[in-house]
């Protein structure tokens, strides 16, 4: 698993002939990322009250982000990642809340502020990108009111400039007729649309850090190609560091620098992405790194119909490690974890 | 918006078509007698039939609706859609003149009961969202709870055994106005209303004093489903992932505040339509217990002696007063909630 | 061998209330399954999969077109005799935690199809549910539990053993793993390949990801807003894609390896609303080769090799190949390469 076999060339496009296809490169993924230490996250700890003892949904995270750094926080449902990403920014949804643990931004500690405190810094200095778009927007307010409103929230500026603004960030994000669509209500808009519409108000005050919480779950691929090209271009553009929420490796793979690895409130391996993916030394990493390596190579698993599987191989086929993990955890929080992080 | 409006409107005139038909049509049904009532039990054959037709009873049931209507000439012409009502069996003054009488009466007791309630209602509401599970929030279900466990009459009746009997602090529950207060001169109906434009302060005193105990009764049992409603909907907004969100992208509190709110106005507003019309019903024993002669104590007075005319143009009132009301509401929600008018 | 399903000219609209219009959600879909085979029908959201499934399994009406069942017209089929046909053909949903009921235990869920079309008695059906849980691979200790209590691969076991209770020739699996995790997606599906194995059973693979349905089914169906755009042996489908859609589709998945960085077409513009189609192919909207001739009327189907067909005009003088760029790498790494 440790050797990084040559992966055989997924399909795609061939170019019209004459052209030659354009062959896989490797990419150097530099060893120590650039820049400064932006976010410091020292033993994090978030508890939800449970009906005995309180649900530790994030129980040891420790994290650093230096600037323009793109880092993919991984793991699977229930394993806290949302949670944390969240927390860093001093949201927590109630009942929760942080017990322990510092989060230091430029050597400023966030955790310690109250929620007035931490407005200036929210949406200004940290952009945040949600799953959901269109439940995130307010359904009852003009997407351009709501892009504006959170540009008049950090900057003393009058109506019309901060209407204005909101029409370049939509223009930016790859919105058509952006001086029509302003007006349109959330509902009006394809889940895509609505979601490069957070790309905008995110990216909008030039934030020196994104938290990107599962983005692009529930879109489907080709709308998914489309926002993430849209996310690279905006973060290039304002040089944000990001911290990208996924439990799609694929995602880690072709847009991270760094990946951390969660698994049941903690951040069981970190390391940057090209070891994760060569020589990943968890167990846990092991085994996801393998199951999202098997989707490049569908062949391999295709059924061979002329042996039919032995009685033996399916006796032992099913419930990996992890489906046993998740199975244990399902019982002990009475299904309640599970369906926090869809 | 204005489309929607129309079709509401439009709908609205064949919801008080087919309910004027119908209640007409089943009155005709009942097992009673009004002519017998009318005229006493020992009156003769001939004072029978001729009191028979001159309240074209002798019709068939179709030309009854006729003439009620207004399609067709009768003893009781004109019909509906002349205007008018008919006249009362009982008294035999006009219908329309006897609700003019009656009908202020009972606007005024039940606007300034769901005034009061709201006014004491919505913000206990949102304090006990905005406080979540503690005493507080135990002490306002409890009230909730307690004002609306026993009937308006019950509690109209206990207020007057406490603020009468016991405390001598409120007047008599006899009418509208002491017999000594010379009432002012009628304009709307309304005794606080004409008083005032009157410039009569004494009267308006009076007037007003005579109100409080059956305006608190209704209201405060009208408290316990507005606290309870407002209060799930102020908890649901503010635990919303656009609430999250928006504290996410640094809003101010002063614009968070507004968003919950307007975001639990919208499902509110159906409620409080329906809680309007079920008023009217709390206002008929209101006004019995407190002698007050509205609408209510007239209704009862008609059915109970089977004035046909009467019940049915009471009928008539209350259905296009609720249907207004619910109009006004769908208009209201439909300006608040960009969703509702497509 | 006469197909287990043939579907013809299938057309499903769905009116709009008040305002009037109707959403096309399918827009003539012709196909058909051998026995023993799996179908994929492969689409995103909006493409009329789900519609089509259940429009199969007579869960929906179809506006217009027929089905026929192992050579039977059903279409029209009702009352008692629909019901008796039921037995045969049956689904398996997304999320499995919806599907079941949670006032229920998993005994009486698997039982319920049992007692509806069986006359076993109590101990017979008690059997047969001990050996439908251990046919998904659970054991007798879940009988008694409820679905709340199971994580969710146990409940898509739970659901899939519902489904075989009447002892079907013909599922349709609904997107039958898209809310499970990664791992516990490939158990679900070498279960399913197995049973379909053991069973001889004819699977409708409804899904959105082609890859998927690439190693799972014999053949392919691409849709994009209710129609086929491409269909034929999955192999070939997914090694020589010839619609721009099913091209794309096939480059937007990313590679879980950061050392393989593939170029990739690059999609622009909005997908049409399937409330107001337009008039000619359905996805020139996006389509990097579009031509006008595109935009006028909707493109014949094509006949690309055996059994492989697609509904691009472009494909007459071999130009549907889309372009490919290579996204830009991550930062850290663009500028480790600027530094070189």
């Amino acid at each position: 698993m440790a050797d990084p076999t040559p992966a055989p060339t997924p399909p795609e496009g061939t170019p019209p002939e004459g052209t030659p296809p354009d062959p896989p490169i490797a990419v150097p993924h530099t060893a120590r990322p650039p820049g400064e230490v932006l976010l410091e996250v020292d033993g994090l700890q978030v508890e939800y009250p449970g009906e005995g003892d309180p649900i530790r949904a994030v129980r040891t995270f420790d994290l650093v982000i230096r600037e323009r750094e793109l880092v993919g926080l991984v793991g699977e449902s229930g394993s806290g990642k949302s949670t944390a990403a969240l927390a860093l920014m001093g949201l927590v949804r109630p009942p929760g809340r942080v017990t322990a643990g510092h989060v230091r931004l430029r050597g400023q500690d966030l955790l310690g502020r109250s929620d007035a405190q931490l407005r200036g810094v929210r949406g200004r200095e940290i952009g945040l990108i949600t799953q959901d778009a269109r439940a995130a927007l307010n359904p009852l307010v003009r997407i351009g009111d709501q892009v504006a409103n959170v540009v008049r929230a950090h900057a003393r500026v009058d109506g019309t400039t901060a209407r204005r603004r909101a029409v370049e960030a939509l223009r930016a994000v790859g919105i058509p007729d952006p001086e029509r669509r302003v007006r349109a209500y959330p509902h009006e808009l394809s889940g895509g649309m609505a979601q490069r519409v957070l790309i905008a108000i995110a990216t909008v005050h030039d934030p020196v850090l994104l938290i990107a919480d599962e983005p692009t779950t529930g879109l489907d691929v080709t709308v998914q190609a489309q926002f993430l090209d849209t996310l690279q271009r905006r973060v290039q553009a304002t040089d944000a560091a990001v911290l990208f929420v996924t439990h799609d490796l694929g995602i880690v793979a072709q847009y991270c620098d760094r990946v951390a690895v969660m698994l049941q409130g903690e951040i069981v391996e970190q390391a940057d992405v090209r070891t994760i993916f060569s020589a990943p030394s968890h167990p846990y990493t092991r085994e996801l790194v393998g199951l999202a390596r098997d989707r490049d190579v569908p062949e391999r698993r295709r059924r061979d119909r002329s042996m039919p599987s032995s009685q033996a191989e399916v006796a032992e086929t099913p419930r990996s490690s992890a489906e046993a993990a998740e199975a244990r955890s399902t019982r002990r929080a009475g299904g309640r974890l599970a369906r926090t992080e869809p | 918006m204005t489309g929607y409006a129309l079709r509401r409107l439009g709908v609205g005139v064949l919801q008080l078509a087919a309910i004027t038909v119908l209640v007409f049509v089943v009155m005709r049904f009942l097992p009673a007698d009004p002519v017998g009532r009318l005229v006493g039990f020992t009156a003769s054959p001939e004072t029978i039939a001729l009191t028979r037709d001159k309240l074209d009873l002798d019709e068939s049931l179709p030309d009854q609706l006729l003439i009620y209507l207004g399609l067709r000439e009768g003893d009781q012409s004109p019909g509906l859609l002349q205007g008018s009502l008919g006249d009362s069996w009982n008294t035999g003054a006009p219908v329309v003149d006897q609700i003019a009488q009656y009908l202020p009466v009972t606007l005024e007791l039940i606007i300034l009961a769901f005034v009061a309630a709201l006014l004491v209602a919505v913000p206990l509401g949102v304090l006990a969202a905005v406080r979540g599970s503690g005493r507080l929030d135990a002490g306002i279900r409890f009230y909730g709870l307690f004002a609306g466990a026993q009937p308006e009459f019950w509690w109209g009746l206990a207020f007057i055994f406490l603020f009468y009997v016991t405390w001598q602090v409120a007047p008599a529950p006899l009418g509208r106005l002491d017999f000594l207060t010379a009432p002012p001169p009628r304009v709307t109906g309304m005794l606080t209303v004409d008083s005032l434009l009157a410039g009569n302060l004494a009267a308006f005193r009076d007037a007003a004093a005579h109100l409080v105990l059956p305006v608190v009764t209704l209201a405060f049992v009208l408290t316990g489903p507005i606290i309870k409603m407002v209060r799930q909907n102020v908890a649901k907004a503010m635990a919303s992932e656009y609430v999250l969100y928006a504290r996410g992208c640094g809003l101010p509190t002063r614009q968070i505040a507004a968003y919950t709110f307007r975001n639990s106005l919208a499902p509110s507003v159906t409620l409080i339509a329906i809680l309007f019309a079920y008023m009217l019903g709390g206002a008929v024993l209101v006004e019995q217990v407190f002698s007050l002669g509205g609408l209510g104590q007239w209704a009862v007075a008609s059915v109970l002696s089977f004035d046909f005319p009467a019940i049915q143009g009471i009928v008539l009132v209350i259905t296009v007063g609720t249907l207004l009301v619910l109009l006004a509401v769908d208009l209201l929600h439909a300006r608040i909630d960009p969703r509702v008018a497509r | 061998m006469t197909p287990v399903l043939e579907l013809d000219g299938l057309v499903k609209e769905f009116p709009m209330g008040r305002r009037g219009g109707v959403v096309h959600a399918v827009n003539g879909v012709s196909l058909a399954i051998a026995p023993g085979e799996t179908l994929g029908v492969v689409g995103e959201s909006g493409s009329g999969k789900s519609t089509l499934g259940r429009m199969a399994l007579r869960l929906l009406e179809p506006t217009q077109g027929r089905i026929r069942f192992e050579g039977q017209d059903i279409t029209r089929l009702g009352g008692g005799a629909l019901r008796a046909w039921r037995a045969r053909a049956q689904v398996v949903f997304q999320d499995p935690r919806d599907a079941l009921s949670p006032r229920m235990d998993v005994r009486t869920l698997i039982e319920e199809p049992l007692r509806l079309h069986t006359d076993l008695d109590a101990t017979a059906r008690l059997e047969r549910v001990v050996q439908l849980l251990r046919s998904v691979r659970l054991d007798e200790g879940y009988l008694t539990r409820s679905p709340r209590r199971l994580s969710g691969g146990e409940a898509q076991r739970v659901a899939i053993a519902r489904a075989l209770a009447t002892d079907p020739t013909f599922l349709v699996l609904d997107e039958p793993t898209s809310s499970l995790d990664l791992h516990v997606r490939r158990s679900i599906l070498t279960l399913l390949d197995t049973l379909q194995q053991e069973r001889g059973l004819t699977y409708l693979l409804i899904s959105h990801d082609l890859h998927m349905v690439a190693a799972h089914a014999d053949q392919v169906a691409v849709m994009y807003l209710g129609r086929i755009v491409e269909t034929g042996p999955a192999r070939e489908v997914f090694e020589h894609p010839e619609h721009p859609y099913t091209q794309a589709l096939l480059s937007a998945t990313l590679s879980a390896d950061p050392t393989v960085r593939p170029s990739r077409i690059l999609l622009q513009g909005e997908i049409p609303s399937p409330i107001d189609l337009p008039p000619g192919c359905l996805f020139a909207s996006r389509c990097p080769i579009a031509l006008d001739a595109c935009r006028t009327a909707p493109p014949e189907d094509r006949s690309v090799g055996p059994g492989h067909s697609a509904a691009c005009i472009r494909i007459d003088d071999r130009t549907n190949r889309l372009r490919t760029a290579r996204p830009a790498a991550p930062r850290a790494a663009a500028l480790m390469e600027a530094s070189i």
